[in-house]
């Protein structure tokens, strides 16, 4: 906007007629032209600023679109003061079921850069890409980033095993890889090497910034290992497969879903049956998302005396997590407080390999 | 005071003289052992900084491999063995088309059936249409994209079509129709987009879904009595627009110019020897009331011949609009759609003996639509409409019908609904009304090419 405000201002100034050229001008013309002896030095100038300020300011800042407000936390990070990032998603809802509404499209339509998770995770962003209109921001062109690249995926089905029957999953493997800190380094690193593309004036400081955020992530996966080393093995139940990542990081073990698969809404068989497999293995926490029924989680744990906690699947999904290192702080620290309060302190009574 | 000043970097410049006369005169065996020196602490360095990358390695790969075994350990009563992984997709998997399974196809089109099936119960038996299973469409979904700014899309229906006549007799149509059959160059230059071969016109909203899409069991009473049965789908070309504005709101303006054959049996459209072409132009507005709220609006113009003789023409006008509210809190599940649009016709017509004279017609519906499980919605739908150009049913008929309905998701990709209709029609010989209870199953075999987000999952 701002650009296009002191680009006319600069064609308004460039009308001005060359006094060299006086006489062809028409009747008036004189008055016009001492007016703009006056004025145009001024002009110039303005125009002059205008363009610089235009330059400066408008073409500064790559304007970047994010699927997830984690990718857009990475991107902020890394881009500092020259991106301006907008995310489709708010935090809070399910990444498989997010309305691809005109206003995004508009909102990618604005964009340099798009980047999104990859793989089959954001089935909705076809739409926007194309309700957006612009070439480059469409797979393969130079907008289009997949920050999925590098990545080491979890559950990947086997050749001929992705079948509805296995309820809703995904082609390729388990899409919520950046619940491990150090699958964020990739993903930072493939963010950069685009923004690198998109603004190599600013190269050196992405990069500089990259390696910072880097070592922010590493430290911070470090921490986050020693905290939970006293609690390695401990069992929890998750509502959705959103954790594999998350807890292989951190040393802790999903022994049962509150689905029954993936996307299906649980019975109270199905609930039953995770209560008894609960008791059977000594587990006492139910990790739920954001977007899912807490009062299903709730109605299991408490018939074992347990908690169920409401963890952030994604940034900005609980306010507590408004950005991609404080989502794994909030996330340990609540998960060993709920084993904490429900005595899953320490691993559990069954030996399990690799403790002391 | 010139010379106090310099004397300090005269001093400075000596002292470096002097050390490098000093350097210069230095043993040379004692030279090299300084730089075989400082070639090591630079090899420590290195070496040092090669050792905690490889200890970062190693423990990230002890952590996976403890993590691994704890969880065999942990689960193994379980039997939920996790299938191994396999290497890492390293280039975009990302389908414009629509993404979802495929893997090793991916220069393959995605295949999608829509199987759309069901059956209903009529309080008048003599309506033998109404009170049977019918398998209401089974649709082949096929689409990929065909170049960089292109995609190609394919949809073939087989399906059923059920009418009976005055005394009950029943005709069954079984047919194969390519529903729809086009390119779609979606990413022109000044944000346009062309759609050429057949397509589902953009009338109003309800014609843009197909029929195992649509928010209810039936389609809405005007859709139909304007439209066709099965909603407008024409052969022709559809050009877009994004057209700017100093709000920066989503404004899309469309123009098709389609041939006047009828698609699926328009009453307006007026068959295969009509002139050529129909023209149709609708506008679309879209913005957020909040985050998790919004609005559109949309009008319609169409414009087409109604025989074959270039003087019986019709003007069809619609304008459409929909709110939408989503809980901000998504583990509520709630969600509200109202959605309604009203149709206006002027078209000529063929009275035979009496002449032609110019019809008048109107038609609209509305429904809400709540959502209050996270598989569950309900909603409520009220009908109006008269009949621009029917052979059976006069122009001062009408038709009022309301529809209460359930939905339930059994998962993303089976449905079922149950939706019950109270319907009170004109004929000629009076008031009538009819009872009637449709029960739909949906099933969706493949992957599912995104909706409109309008269409609730």
């Amino acid at each position: 906007m701002h650009c296009s405000f002191t680009s006319s201002g600069g064609r308004r100034a460039a009308g001005f007629s060359p006094g060299g050229r006086a006489w062809l001008q028409p009747p008036g013309a004189a008055v016009r032209a001492r007016l703009g002896n006056t004025i145009r030095p001024a002009a110039v100038g303005c125009a002059v600023g205008a363009l610089a300020l235009c330059v400066s300011q408008g073409r500064a800042a790559v304007r970047v679109v994010t699927t997830t407000p984690a990718l857009a936390d990475i991107t902020r990070q890394i881009g500092g003061d020259f991106v301006d990032i907008d995310s489709v998603m708010r935090g809070p809802e399910d990444i498989h079921n997010v309305q691809a509404k005109p206003s995004h499209m508009m909102m990618v339509k604005r964009a340099d850069l798009f980047i999104h998770s990859g793989l089959d995770a954001e089935l909705w962003a076809p739409l926007l890409l194309k309700g957006a209109r612009k070439r480059e921001l469409l797979p393969g062109g130079d907008g289009n980033v997949d920050v999925s690249r590098g990545i080491t995926l979890k559950e990947v089905p086997r050749r001929g095993e992705a079948t509805r029957a296995l309820g809703d999953i995904h082609a390729y493997g388990n899409i919520h890889y950046l619940l491990d800190p150090l699958n964020g380094v990739i993903v930072g690193r493939n963010i950069t090497d685009a923004l690198k593309r998109a603004d190599p004036a600013h190269a050196e400081a992405f990069e500089a910034r990259y390696q910072e955020f880097a070592a922010r992530l590493r430290d911070l996966a470090g921490r986050l290992e020693a905290r939970t080393k006293p609690y390695a093995g401990a069992r929890v139940v998750v509502y959705h497969r959103t954790w594999p990542y998350f807890l292989d990081r951190f040393g802790l073990v999903a022994v049962d879903e509150i689905e029954p698969k993936p996307g299906v809404s649980p019975g109270p068989q199905h609930l039953a049956d995770c209560v008894e497999t609960m008791r059977a293995t000594d587990t006492r926490v139910v990790i739920v998302e954001s977007f899912n029924s807490l009062s299903n989680a709730e109605s299991v744990a408490t018939r074992v005396g347990g908690q169920a906690v409401v963890l952030a699947q994604e940034v900005k999904a609980l306010s507590q997590a408004d950005t991609y290192e404080k989502l794994f702080e909030y996330n340990v620290e609540t998960l060993i407080r709920a084993l904490e309060a429900t005595g899953k302190a320490k691993t559990p009574s069954t030996p399990v390999a690799g403790d002391p | 005071m010139r010379w106090h000043r310099m004397a300090p970097a005269a001093a400075l410049l000596i002292t470096g003289w002097a050390a490098a006369q000093e350097r210069a005169a230095e043993d040379p065996v004692l030279q090299e052992l300084r730089k075989l020196q400082e070639r090591l602490k630079a090899l420590e360095r290195r070496h040092d900084e090669d050792q905690a990358r490889i200890r970062e390695l190693e423990k990230r790969l002890d952590s996976m491999a403890q993590a691994d075994v704890r969880r065999d350990e942990a689960i193994e009563t379980l039997q939920t063995q996790p299938p191994a992984a396999e290497p890492a997709p390293t280039s975009s998997m990302f389908d414009l088309a629509g993404g979802g399974a495929g893997g090793g196809n991916l220069l393959n089109p995605q295949i999608t059936v829509f199987i759309d099936t069901g059956g209903s119960i009529s309080s008048r038996g003599e309506n033998k249409a109404l009170n049977r299973f019918n398998l209401r469409e089974v649709e082949l979904d096929l689409r990929a994209a065909i170049s960089p700014s292109a995609d190609g899309v394919l949809i073939i229906a087989l399906g059923e079509e059920i009418e009976s006549d005055a005394g009950g007799d029943v005709e069954i149509d079984r047919h194969v129709d390519i529903e729809e059959g086009y390119i779609d160059f979606h990413t022109l230059p000044y944000h346009l987009a062309l759609k050429v071969g057949k397509f589902r016109n953009a009338f109003g909203r309800n014609n843009l879904l197909h029929t195992h899409d649509l928010p209810q069991v039936t389609r809405p009473l005007a859709v139909t009595n304007f439209l066709g049965g099965e909603g407008m789908a024409t052969i022709g070309a559809s050009l877009s627009w994004l057209v700017p504005n100093p709000l920066d709101k989503y404004l899309e303006a469309r123009v098709e110019l389609v041939n006047a054959d009828g698609g699926h049996e328009s009453p307006i459209l007026g068959g295969p020897n009509a002139e050529n072409p129909a023209v149709l132009a609708h506008f679309t507005f879209f913005d957020d009331v909040t985050e998790t709220s919004s609005f559109e609006l949309g009008g319609t113009y169409l414009f087409a011949h109604t025989s074959d003789d270039t003087n019986f023409d019709a003007n069809v006008f619609g304008i459409d609009a929909a709110y939408q509210w989503t809980h901000p809190d998504p583990s509520k599940f709630r969600s509200l759609l109202v959605q309604g649009e009203a149709f206006w016709s002027a078209n000529d017509i063929d009275r035979g003996l009496f002449g032609s004279g110019r019809n008048h017609a109107f038609g609209a519906y509305a429904f809400a639509q709540y959502q209050f499980h996270r598989d569950w919605y309900v909603g409520l739908r009220g009908d109006y409409s008269e009949f621009p150009n029917s052979e059976s049913r006069g122009p001062d008929d009408y038709d009022i019908a309301i529809s209460p309905y359930v939905t339930w998701y059994l998962t993303e990709f089976l449905r079922m609904r149950l939706e019950y209709q109270h319907r009170m029609f004109e004929l000629d010989d009076g008031d009538r009304s009819e009872e009637a209870v449709f029960l739909q199953f949906t099933g969706v075999i493949g992957a599912h090419p995104p909706h409109p987000y309008w269409v609730r999952r």
